[in-house]
């Protein structure tokens, strides 16, 4: 017993020594790079260095060379058996506003080693709630909206309302 | 004594194995930052001109609100239809317009103020050419079955403005569903840069059908403008309903082609 508890000491203290001390600056470039690629840009950001993680502040997000929106917060935990991403307050961009009047309060993507080709999103804002997960190896999205009236124009063009009153989004990437 | 000396020597011992730990990884992340990028990738953004020459057929023609007048005969004394000059072509610019008409076998072309026959170009329609001759208005149709008033489903021929009223711009632009159940584009992209836009759906009967486009179009600009990145495209949308003209240029049967607008 004290051997394992050893053991699970010694695997906690190597990740926590690991995550404090990568260059998390120099990660989160590499990241920008392989967005870029999935052309996915985040500019004019605040990079706060934590201890054990990474906190981005007033983004700009552009996806294909539209500002998408400004992001006020984002934060990376990476604890290598449990990976968390959290958004806080994103509006979607003037540019964008006409056709989606977005606002988020809150996201969160999850990454559980245990299943690792899977994302698990949650999110709530202007358009509801929102819960679902990106498949990472057969790229695939589902989403299960749970859409506000107000929002119910936008979202029905993308996604398919089901018998139990949510909208279901799928896709490929 | 030998007890302390005991834990001593452990709690040495692990301190020593948290610093080799952190030296190694230290190191270790020391040697990774080598090979990871300094720095990250920031959004230039370059303000671009207008799609938009604008020049306002629509203005002249006194159009509004989905319904067309000529103002031609109105406030300038009546106009008289000429049946000997046939008209065969319109071309219209906000530089230079001239019609196209028959003589026998051979075709003339006159600028707007020229001479033909004794009558002056005096006003170049989309439609309709109006001469002067000694104080009087001459109108010639393009053709004798067109239609008086132009409407947004009018088709004519490829050099020819067509008109599309702003009302029916705003229902589109309002609900998107609106738009993608009457039309499907797929992006065409090729070694990562914006080809244009392929039209794969239309529905003959909505407004993108009787606007003259085609399932296999791979429209490719507005305005004069090529579409470089998906923002020249927002940017079109967005500026839709504020423009008076609209000209499309595709790519069909690999060649490439323009469709023209008028908003009123």
């Amino acid at each position: 017993m004290k051997k394992m508890l050893t053991f699970v000491l010694s695997i906690v203290l190597v990740i926590f020594v690991v995550i404090a001390f990568a260059p998390k600056r120099h990660l989160y470039n590499l990241a920008q790079h392989y967005m870029a690629n999935e052309a996915i840009i985040l500019s004019g950001e605040r990079i706060h260095d934590g201890l054990l993680g990474l906190k981005i502040t007033d983004a700009n997000i552009y996806i294909k060379d539209i500002l998408v929106g400004q992001l006020k917060e984002m934060t990376l935990t990476p604890f290598v058996f449990v990976n968390t991403f959290t958004c806080k307050e994103f509006e979607s961009s003037k540019e964008l506003r006409s056709l989606v009047p977005l606002s988020i309060e809150k996201a969160s993507v999850r990454h559980w080693i245990g299943q690792p080709y899977k994302l698990f999103i949650n999110a709530n804002g202007s358009f509801g709630e929102a819960k679902g997960f990106l498949n990472l190896r057969e790229k695939k999205v589902h989403l299960e909206i749970f859409s506000t009236p107000e929002f119910e124009k936008h979202i029905k063009t993308l996604a398919k309302k089901n018998e139990e009153g949510f909208y279901v989004y799928e896709s490929s990437y | 004594m030998s007890m302390n000396l005991v834990i001593k020597q452990s709690t040495i011992s692990l301190f020593l194995k948290i610093v080799v730990l952190i030296i190694i990884v230290k190191a270790s992340w020391v040697v990774a930052s080598f090979f990871l990028p300094k720095l990250g990738i920031d959004k230039i953004t370059i303000e671009t001109n207008s799609f938009y020459d604008k020049y306002r057929f629509a203005k002249a023609f006194a159009l509004k609100g989905g319904t067309a007048t000529s103002v031609a005969g109105s406030e300038q004394g009546p106009v008289y239809k000429l049946e000997t000059i046939k008209l065969q072509g319109i071309y219209i610019s906000h530089e230079q317009s001239f019609v196209a008409v028959q003589d026998g076998q051979s075709i003339e072309m006159i600028s707007k103020q020229e001479a033909y026959k004794g009558y002056t170009l005096a006003e170049v329609f989309p439609l309709k050419a109006i001469f002067t001759k000694d104080g009087a208005r001459y109108e010639i149709s393009l053709e004798e079955e067109a239609p008086k008033q132009p409407t947004s489903s009018e088709v004519t021929g490829d050099d020819v403005v067509r008109f599309i009223a702003k009302p029916q711009i705003k229902k589109h632009t309002q609900d998107m569903s609106n738009i993608w159940k009457n039309i499907s584009i797929q992006e065409i992209v090729e070694k990562g840069k914006l080809e244009g836009f392929k039209v794969t759906k239309i529905e003959p009967n909505s407004i993108f059908g009787k606007l003259g486009l085609q399932v296999g179009d791979i429209i490719i600009g507005a305005n004069n403008k090529r579409f470089a990145t998906y923002s020249d495209v927002l940017k079109l949308y967005q500026e839709i309903d504020k423009i008076d003209n609209l000209k499309l240029t595709f790519i069909r049967d690999k060649q490439e082609k323009e469709l023209e607008y008028e908003i009123y």
